[in-house]
């Protein structure tokens, strides 16, 4: 494989070898936090890459450009060193239905998701929450409290999001560096308890 | 392209090209940026946001440079996100942030 990497004679100093990489997926719409939550637990500031959409066009046919228009996507990311052999990426993606085809290549080895959520502005996210459960992803719904205030409480959200009652739905501020790990914490517990219920329901003689 | 390369897939460059390849200051200059930020190990998503490149234009620069030998890509390298011990893992190194 090419990962193989072969020693170099004369080499002065043994070349870092690569990490192995894990990620997680962080959800939202416009402006709820997302790239404050990736630069609040980053060890670099969050970085953007830009991917291209080709969107069919639906509607009006337009002779001048027919069927395709083509639009830049930016997607802020993040790392945190776990140990010597673990990276962790987080991946910042836009929550709305016509950014659809970025969430296959992101929740592709995810460990998990988090859904960002403004408590004021629930509309946003119910394309990727319902991807999510389909792609059989863990995820959590966060809801970033800014000022330390909910406009609905926790209990609200769940119901008018319709998450099942396992689904972690919680409140966080992106701002904070603790509050942000905690967050992720909720989320690798859900995900380990997941798994850990599917192997040994899977286990199970029948 | 190569499907397998994916936004946190891992690439560094070659201590020594081999000689089949032309020297490195031949190759145009997004080549040679891409070479150079991959002297240490970097994702595919960072070579990306510090080219700057598309990331589709990346992800097929990366499998060239891989195919004419500058880079290892180590798209076999990578862990499986329903392993219990990966996510143990992950949960102690965050837990260790302060």
């Amino acid at each position: 494989m090419d990962s193989v990497q072969s020693p170099e004679p004369g080499a002065s100093s043994p070349r870092p070898t690569a990490p192995i990489p894990v990620k997680i997926v962080i959800a939202g719409g416009f402006g709820v936090g997302k790239t404050t939550t990736v630069g609040a637990i980053s060890e670099i500031e969050p970085l953007t890459t830009e991917a291209e959409m080709t969107e069919v066009s639906v509607g009006i046919d337009e002779p001048a450009h027919p069927g395709k228009t083509t639009t830049t996507v930016a997607m802020d990311f993040g790392c945190v060193t776990i140990d010597a052999g673990l990276k962790l990426y987080l991946f910042g993606t836009p929550g709305q239905a016509r950014f659809e085809f970025m969430w296959d290549d992101l929740s592709n080895g995810a460990l998990g998701a988090v859904v960002v959520v403004d408590s004021a502005r629930l509309d946003d996210c119910y394309p990727v929450i319902d991807y999510f459960e389909h792609a059989g992803l863990p995820f959590v719904v966060a809801v970033n409290a800014f000022d330390g205030r909910l406009t609905h409480d926790l209990d609200a959200v769940r119901w008018a999001l319709a998450v099942r009652d396992e689904v972690p739905v919680l409140a966080f501020d992106a701002r904070e560096r603790t509050s942000v790990r905690d967050m992720l914490l909720v989320l690798l517990e859900y995900a380990l308890n997941r798994t850990t219920q599917q192997q040994a329901t899977a286990s199970t003689p029948h | 392209m190569d499907p397998d390369i994916s936004l946190e897939t891992q690439v560094s460059a070659r201590p020594v090209p081999p000689p089949t390849a032309p020297p490195v200051e031949t190759l145009p200059p997004e080549l040679q940026a891409i070479i150079e930020i991959c002297a240490e190990p970097v994702s595919v998503a960072e070579i990306s946001a510090r080219v700057p490149l598309h990331f589709g234009v990346t992800r097929i620069l990366v499998g060239d440079l891989r195919a004419s030998g500058y880079l290892d890509v180590h798209t076999s390298d990578v862990a499986n996100p329903h392993d219990p011990a990966t996510i143990l893992r992950v949960i102690r190194g965050l837990r260790a942030i302060a």
